[in-house]
Order: C-alpha cells, then sequence, then structure tokens
C-alpha cells in the first residue's frame, strides 16, 4: 500500500520540479557600486536584486539579507514593494498601480519598455518604516521599466527580471523632498510573486 | 737538446689552441621543450553573470571568483648555425605548440557553476549554468632566433636570445562543461553566439636569458628563462585576451660535424 503512495508523491514532485527551476544563486543579490552614484548599485538587466536610490542626500538601497522585491497583485491591483535599508533602518516603499493584474510572473513582460506616471489617479506610493505606513503626496515622477525579461535557465523558465528607473518628488514631514537616481534589477519568481 | 725539444712540443700546443678556437663556424641541433604562462584577461564576448563577484579576474583568488588562465606548451627540434668563436648562433627549425585556456570558479572543483548568458531574443534571455569552458589550440610553425653568448668558460656559459615565431593552426578543441550534461547538445550553438573563433596564425615575439652547460663541440644543455613575451597575433584564445608571457625552456644542444 505504501508504495502506491509514495511512487505518485514522488512523481509529482518531479513534474512540480520540472515546471520552473528555482535557483539560490541567482537569488542572491550582487551589489556592484555606480562610481558616478556612490552608495547605489550600478543600473543592470542581469537581474542582481538590487535597487537604490536617493532621498535627498540619504541612500535607500538593497541589502542582502532583506527580498528586495515582491510583487502582490490582488484583485486590480498592482504593488511593487522594494525593502531594503535607509538610514541603518528598514524600509519598504511600495509602488501601487489599480488596473494592472498580470496573473503570473511571466505576464509581466508586458510592463517591457512602458513608463508609469506616478503622479496618474490610479497610481500612488507608499513608504513603511517599521509599523507606519506613510502614503505619499507625490507631485511629479515616473517609473520606468527599460527592460522586462523572462529567463530561463538551461532552457527552463526561472524568473522574469525588472529592471528600470525611477524618479519622484513628494512631501515628508511637510517637507518637500526628491527621491532621485532610482533604479532597479530584480528577479521576480515563484518566491516573490503573489496572486490572490 | 731534450729541452729545446720540450720547449718547441709546449710552443706548437700553445699555438694549436687558438687554431682551435678559430674554428668559429659550427652547426648543432636543438631539441626543446618549453612552457610558459600568459597573463590576460576575460575576451568581454563572453557574458558571464557576475554572480561571481564584484572582480573575477585572475588576480582575485576569492573562491567565488571566476579564474581565467591561459598556458602554452612546446616542443620543436631547431638546427643552429654559431659564428663568431661561437658567440652568435642563428635558430630556426620546426616547432609544435598547443595553446590551452580556461574559464571557471576557483570552487569549480567542488561543483559550483557560473551563469552564461547564450542569447536574447525578444523578451526573452537564455542563461546556461557551466562548470567550466576549456580550449585547446595546437600550431606547428617557425622559430627564428639569435643567440648570444656573452660569457663562456670551458663548460659553462651565459646567453641572451631574441626571436619571433610563426605558427599555423593545425586543430582546435573547445569543450564546455554543463552543471546540466543534456545542455551539451547547445555547445555549437554557444560558441556560434560567443562569435570567436581561434585564429589560424599564431606568432609572438620573446626573448630570454639562460645559462649553457657543457664543453665546446660536445653535447650542451641549455636552460632559460624567458623575458616578457608578447603574442602578436589576436584570438588565439576565445577565452582570454593575452597581455604577455613568461616561462621557460630547456634544450639540449647536439653538434654536428
Amino acid at each position: 500500500m505504501k508504495k502506491y503512495i509514495v511512487l505518485p508523491l514522488f512523481l509529482l514532485l518531479l513534474i512540480i520540479s520540472g515546471c520552473s527551476s528555482e535557483d539560490y544563486q541567482l537569488e542572491k543579490s550582487v551589489f556592484i557600486e555606480d562610481i558616478t552614484n556612490p552608495g547605489l548599485p550600478v543600473y543592470s538587466e542581469w537581474g542582481y536584486n538590487t535597487f537604490g536610490a536617493y532621498i535627498d542626500r540619504e541612500v535607500f538601497v538593497s541589502n542582502d539579507s532583506d527580498l528586495p522585491a515582491k510583487i502582490i497583485v490582488n484583485a486590480d491591483t498592482f504593488n511593487l514593494s522594494f525593502k531594503g535599508t535607509l538610514d541603518s533602518e528598514i524600509v519598504t516603499l511600495r509602488f501601487t498601480i489599480i488596473g494592472f493584474s498580470p496573473a503570473d510572473y511571466p505576464d509581466l513582460v508586458s510592463l517591457n519598455d512602458s513608463t508609469i506616471d506616478l503622479t496618474a489617479d490610479n497610481c500612488f506610493i507608499t513608504l513603511i518604516k517599521d509599523t507606519t505606513i506613510l502614503k505619499l503626496d507625490v507631485f511629479q515622477g515616473k517609473l520606468y521599466f527599460k527592460r522586462v525579461q523572462n529567463l530561463y535557465v538551461d532552457k527552463v523558465l526561472s524568473e522574469t527580471i525588472l529592471s528600470g528607473y525611477f524618479n519622484f518628488k513628494t512631501f515628508m514631514h511637510n517637507e518637500p523632498v526628491s527621491i532621485s537616481n532610482g533604479r532597479f534589477d530584480v528577479g521576480i519568481g515563484f518566491n516573490n510573486f503573489y496572486n490572490f | 737538446m731534450k729541452r729545446n725539444y720540450l720547449f718547441l712540443i709546449f710552443f706548437l700546443s700553445i699555438k694549436a689552441i687558438p687554431v682551435q678556437s678559430q674554428d668559429s663556424n659550427n652547426f648543432a641541433i636543438n631539441f626543446e621543450v618549453g612552457s610558459g604562462i600568459v597573463m590576460g584577461e576575460l575576451n568581454k564576448n563572453w557574458n558571464v553573470r557576475q554572480d561571481v563577484g564584484s572582480n573575477y579576474y585572475y588576480s582575485d583568488y576569492n573562491s567565488n571568483s571566476l579564474y581565467t588562465d591561459m598556458t602554452i606548451a612546446y616542443f620543436g627540434i631547431k638546427p643552429e648555425f654559431t659564428f663568431a668563436y661561437n658567440k652568435i648562433g642563428v635558430i630556426t627549425g620546426l616547432r609544435f605548440t598547443r595553446i590551452n585556456s580556461n574559464m571557471a570558479k576557483y570552487s569549480a572543483s567542488e561543483g559550483d557553476y557560473f551563469y552564461l548568458l547564450n542569447k536574447v531574443d525578444g523578451n526573452n534571455t537564455e542563461y546556461f549554468r557551466i562548470n567550466n569552458i576549456s580550449q585547446d589550440n595546437d600550431y606547428l610553425g617557425f622559430p627564428f632566433e639569435i643567440r648570444y653568448i656573452f660569457y663562456q668558460s670551458r663548460t659553462f656559459g651565459l646567453y641572451f636570445k631574441a626571436g619571433t615565431e610563426i605558427n599555423f593552426k593545425l586543430n582546435s578543441k573547445t569543450d564546455i562543461q554543463f552543471l546540466n550534461e543534456p545542455m551539451e547538445t547547445y555547445q555549437n550553438e554557444i560558441l556560434e553566439n560567443v562569435g570567436v573563433t581561434p585564429n589560424p596564425i599564431y606568432s609572438s615575439v620573446y626573448s630570454s636569458i639562460g645559462i649553457k652547460i657543457g664543453k665546446r663541440n660536445r653535447v650542451n644543455y641549455n636552460f632559460e628563462i624567458f623575458l616578457p613575451s608578447y603574442i602578436r597575433t589576436p584570438d588565439n584564445s576565445s577565452i582570454v585576451v593575452p597581455n604577455s608571457y613568461s616561462g621557460f625552456q630547456f634544450s639540449v644542444q647536439v653538434p654536428v660535424k
């Protein structure tokens, strides 16, 4: 009786593992500093799992311990979250776009070479620090997906790489603040794409 | 009278020595083997994902880093004609050379691998996981050398040599070791996409300083160290772009009467 349970389970595991390849090496962050923008990673399209931006003069950047990006799709709302370090604290910057709901991560290629106007009504940005959630009043800015590509490793779909730039101006503590030189190069796959 | 005879014999012996020294043209055959290490860097046609570390060149010994190496090994047979009291030698001949180059992570022996970008097709990008890439290029050719012996005692000499060579490719073999063995069927596709084929001609210029051990007109043994030498032709390796090389050579010189 046991072999009738174990064998199908084994086959099921094989099938699941063949559907996509999750390689730990690909999930690691590769930080190569941009010498023209100290503290920020160089712009790349390799899926190096890094991002960075200046918030006025402070550096907000990915780190080695936190997952740098997550995509959460809920009904018709698309959320792209970048989690990293700002002034020694863990902070999440979340871009929310209403009306865009990819079913799975390969569908993200529809964002290739597209620009999101961050002042549009269907778009807003949230800054999350500890339990504090601050919705930012953006009066100027863009999120540019320069390149979005499906990555195949050894002929098996592994992840979708999102690479691009962002910059915007907003208010923090009643003062105008500039988020500039923002860049990202992140891999989105089974581990960090959520649709519920 | 006996003393006069003895003196005459002694005098003629002394006179005989310069006569032998003035026989300054000699012909010998050299049998040589040599090896060199080439300093260089990875050919940028190979698009490697830099999770191997921000500096993946030869000089970085971090076990997570990629290294490249290129070596030259050769053997040959070279006639040498000497003149000017055997101080100057002109050498040519036939030489077989193998140029070997490799690319892998330092921890490849533990099964580690790197990602190689194969192609970008619209919105799809393809990597392969590679353990090691190695290449052997074989050449047959002709060296041309001049040797100057600047110090010579009865059994020991020091010399300086300069030379150049031109060689023609006999064979080239590239082997890509994939982490995933079934991917071996894509080796030719990868090499096509990299687009670097080994040059059919290999030429270099070199100089060396050496010691020779042996008596005149006997078998001599030569050992020399290359001074920084240069490969003059591009793409003698698809993997490494060379800067300079150094190495050593051992040869046996057999006089021909």
